[in-house]
């Protein structure tokens, strides 16, 4: 038996200790040379939640095809490990070593989603390496944050030494190359970061100094040692032929997101103005449909899942999507697995293919419409119609559906009340349709429709990244009216309407959009107890509260303000691709309230083609 | 063809939940590409059936479950192709067809299960200082009544473990217990080393000291009754060839 890092006494104390062993089958054990290269991979949160992420998986299968490079992973310990950790005084591990974060040579951690933060310190915290890196020592790994957070580091950019910008398969090679031939040199640190700092896609945020207004808005970014003013996200142009991995590991305890997933595509032909990933993933690059299926296939003999399902941000805009799901059907038939489908399109092949899936009795059939009226459907560049939306349902209720769930947003630019009052409209007018349509002896009971709305949080590298967000007060008035409307309806029995908690967005809110001043108050939270934040069990907004309170930074600077378009943006250094230009003129189409056409029917011209891949080329 | 599998769980599986081992062999069954039989319905699934399920932290030599498998190679190509697809940690030993008209499964059909536990050097010690440790094994075993108390919410439950135990001795530093298992009655090895430690009078309980890593407790292997004698589950049916 390997040693362990936890005693028996300690496994047998916390809930689920298969988090900790680092055994499972399909993970990568290396014997440790002299000179190897020790990476370890972090997603800042629970395993059972980091385990059934697609991004890392990626990233390990890359680094360990390097005979120099053992990539391990590690996630943040559960609050009753951590406990015992902090009183026992052990050091955080990598799972499949179980060897100290702190003598490895880098500690990479995904960022998926703001909220993950404090999770960031508890890693570095329980590591015992210190949270700036101004601080840290030569014998210190080198800290590097990736992921989709990373398109505006900067509230937390005291925290790493640097940012990984862009996909993960470019530029991680070279990084290591030149960290082996520093070290081999006997370079500093220091002196290492400033030659990083000169690879694609690079960010060494200690190479910048940031000068404010008195308002505190950016006056100035001055860059130091010749690093690059602007640093441009990187990303596979070839994506058909980028690797992935065929052996993924298999958790011997339930997580999240227990199968195989498939990646189909990165990237999105549709340009909704309030979403990020649409941008900063542009262009829409595909995977061919023959090597898909063959690779899971391969997926599946390794693994032994018993379900795989697709990942992309909009899985009907895949070109050979029907061949590519009666492909699936065909091979996970023969070996009973199940496929499961996010949310599609609602149309025939949809309804048909779903029948195939799912339980038409049990399931519903899903509509994301994130506002209620045309009007604000053409500010957010939605280009989903209510026709479309009523027939879909209308094909669906025919198929034997009565179930319905849809989507909105509250708080988008320019929204108003009749923009609100439009969701109860639209979801009446579903509910009509299917008592109009479907004959009382061949329905199976009522309808049943399940609206719910999240608070709109503008994102950077999105036509909104400008505007104002809606305060707690407003955001709720807006959700009541909401909430009043549908009780006020016929069929108030069928129909039913819930809306997200206003902290957590304006939270989001506030890390999406920060400058550095907001990293103080991330640390000032951390150490008043704020961790796993993501989770509302533990979320505490007070805690927070206190915290800008204590470090004198305004949540409103950062929320409730609409900016200029001249305003120096805190992530105006990194170039996605996707020009300013483009930005602000979608910024004002949307107040105008004019939808712009999605890539594949005509070329907006938003700047990605300078990649030279996918859609732009392809067409 | 309904077939019985035994399998061994040791070293760091022992912190892997039950019901977690069950998936672990249902992706075995598929990445090996067993030609298993599937329920019928809207989800198929494999049917298995796991014997009793072993506490968290406890090492086994004889662990079982039932399958019903549509064909199948030799027993020896199956255990070969089953551990191809495990860890160190986890193999099989031993893979039977059951005859066909086998009306019990191996949950149902279990009557005892065999246990050894090993005392850390610190306990064994303690024991030594106690007395001479066969004497004092054999002086608990041979009350007329072993009483142990079980706190439920409202009271406190009183009951005499003595008729589930089927045998127990001590060899150096080990206790091997026999102990009744299955539906009707069922007895923890934890329990009986409760009552052995209470009635040393050691500052720590069999639980306490099972927590901590003093004791360790290995499952050896499970019985069912044939012709009033115990058989091991992994002596039901045949050998494949
Ligand atoms: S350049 Fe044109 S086709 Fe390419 S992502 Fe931008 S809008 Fe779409």
């Amino acid at each position: 038996m390997r040693k362990l890092a936890l005693t028996h006494e300690i496994l047998m104390q916390v809930e689920k200790p298969a988090r900790y062993l680092g055994n499972e089958i399909n993970s990568i054990h290396k014997k440790p040379t002299d000179g190897m290269v020790r990476f370890a991979m972090c997603f800042p949160d629970v395993y059972d939640v980091g385990m059934s992420h697609l991004g890392l998986p990626i990233i390990y299968d890359m680094l360990n095809r390097r005979p120099d490079v053992w990539c391990e992973r590690v996630y943040s310990p559960w609050p009753d490990l951590d406990k015992i950790m902090r009183d026992k005084n052990i050091p955080l591990f990598a799972l499949e070593s179980q060897d100290p974060i702190k003598d490895f040579d880098f500690l990479g951690i995904t960022l998926q989603y703001e909220m993950c933060y404090t999770n960031i310190l508890q890693i570095l915290d329980l590591s015992d390496i210190p949270f700036h890196s101004k601080d840290r020592k030569e014998s210190d790994p080198i800290v590097i944050g990736g992921g989709p957070c990373t398109y505006n580091p900067e509230p937390i950019a005291d925290f790493f030494d640097l940012f990984y910008i862009g996909e993960g398969e470019i530029s991680y090679d070279e990084l290591i190359d030149l960290y082996k031939k520093c070290k081999a040199d006997g370079k500093s640190r220091n002196e290492f970061l400033v030659e990083a700092a000169k690879i694609k896609g690079i960010y060494v945020p200690s190479l910048y100094e940031i000068i404010y207004n008195s308002d505190g808005t950016i006056r100035e970014r001055r860059a130091l040692f010749d690093a690059p003013l602007t640093v441009r996200k990187v990303i596979v142009t070839d994506f058909a032929s980028a690797p992935y991995p065929q052996k993924p590991i298999i958790p011997y305890m339930k997580i999240v997101q227990d199968r195989a997933v498939l990646e189909i595509m990165r990237g999105c032909i549709r340009g909704c103005r309030f979403c990020q990933a649409g941008s900063v993933y542009k262009p829409q690059r595909e995977k061919q449909l023959k090597g898909l299926l063959s690779l899971a296939k391969k997926i599946l003999d390794n693994t032994g899942h018993e379900e795989i399902c697709l990942s992309s941000l909009s899985t009907s805009d895949y070109s050979e999507l029907k061949p590519l799901i009666l492909g699936l059907i065909n091979e996970c038939n023969k070996r009973k697995i199940n496929i499961s489908l996010p949310s599609l399109r609602i149309d025939e092949f949809s309804l048909d293919v779903m029948k195939l899936l799912l339980d038409v009795r049990k399931s519903s059939v899903t509509f994301a419409p994130e506002a209620g009226s045309q009007r604000l459907r053409n500010v957010i560049n939605k280009g989903l119609t209510e026709e479309e939306i009523l027939n879909g349902a209308s094909k669906a209720f025919i198929a034997g559906w009565n179930k319905v769930k849809l989507y909105f947003m509250v708080g988008q630019p320019t929204e108003d009340y009749d923009d609100l009052a439009a969701i109860t409209e639209l979801c009446e007018k579903i509910a009509m349709k299917y008592y109009d349509e479907i004959p009382k002896e061949q329905r199976h009971g009522k309808i049943q429709i399940s609206a719910s709305s999240s608070f709109f949080v503008p994102k950077p590298f999105t036509p909104f990244q400008w505007a104002a967000m809606l305060d707690r007060d407003e955001y709720l008035n807006r959700a009541y009216f909401i909430k009043d409307n549908f009780r006020k309806t016929l069929n108030n029995k069928s129909l039913h309407y819930q809306y997200n908690d206003a902290e957590t967005s304006l939270m989001e809110g506030v890390f999406a959009r920060g400058d550095r001043k907001v990293g103080t108050v991330i640390e000032t939270a951390y150490k008043n107890g704020a961790m796993f934040d993501a989770w509302t069990e533990y979320f505490d907004f007070d805690i927070w509260k206190d915290a800008f309170d204590a470090c004198g930074v305004n949540m409103d600077f950062y929320t409730g303000r609409s900016r200029s378009v001249d305003e120096i943006l805190p992530w105006d250094f990194i170039d996605v691709g996707v020009s300013k230009a483009f930005l602000i003129k979608e910024w004002e189409k949307a107040q105008m309230a004019v939808p712009t056409e999605n890539c594949r029917n005509k070329c907006a011209g938003c700047g990605a083609a300078g990649f030279g891949g996918g859609i732009c080329i392809e067409g | 063809m309904k077939v019985r599998v035994r399998f061994t769980k040791t070293g760091e599986m022992k912190y892997i939940g039950h019901l977690d081992i069950m998936r672990c062999f249902q992706k075995a069954i598929r990445r090996a590409g067993f030609d298993i039989a599937y329920s019928q319905g809207f989800n198929p699934h494999q049917i298995l059936s796991f014997a009793s399920p072993l506490s968290l932290g406890m090492e086994s030599e004889g662990e079982y479950f039932d399958a019903v498998f549509n064909s199948c190679l030799s027993s020896e190509k199956m255990i070969k192709k089953f551990n191809k697809q495990l860890n160190d940690d986890i193999r099989v030993i031993s893979f039977r067809v059951l005859p066909e008209n086998a009306k019990t499964n191996a949950m149902a059909s279990l009557r005892a299960c065999k246990y050894r536990v090993s005392l850390s050097d610190e306990v064994f010690k303690a024991l030594c200082e106690k007395g001479k440790p066969e004497n004092l094994w054999w002086d608990f075993l041979s009350q007329p009544e072993i009483t142990t108390e079980r706190k439920t919410k409202s009271k406190l439950l009183k009951a005499d473990i003595k008729p589930l135990i089927i045998g127990g001795k001590l060899i150096d530093n080990a206790i091997e217990l026999m102990l009744c298992a299955g539906s009707e009655k069922s007895l923890k090895p934890i329990s009986v080393i409760n009552a052995f430690f209470e009635s040393l009078s050691f500052p720590y309980s069999g639980e306490e000291a099972f927590l901590k890593g003093l004791i360790s407790i290995t499952r050896l292997d499970q019985f069912t009754v044939d012709k009033d004698s115990y058989l091991s589950l992994g002596e039901v049916g045949e050998i494949y060839e």
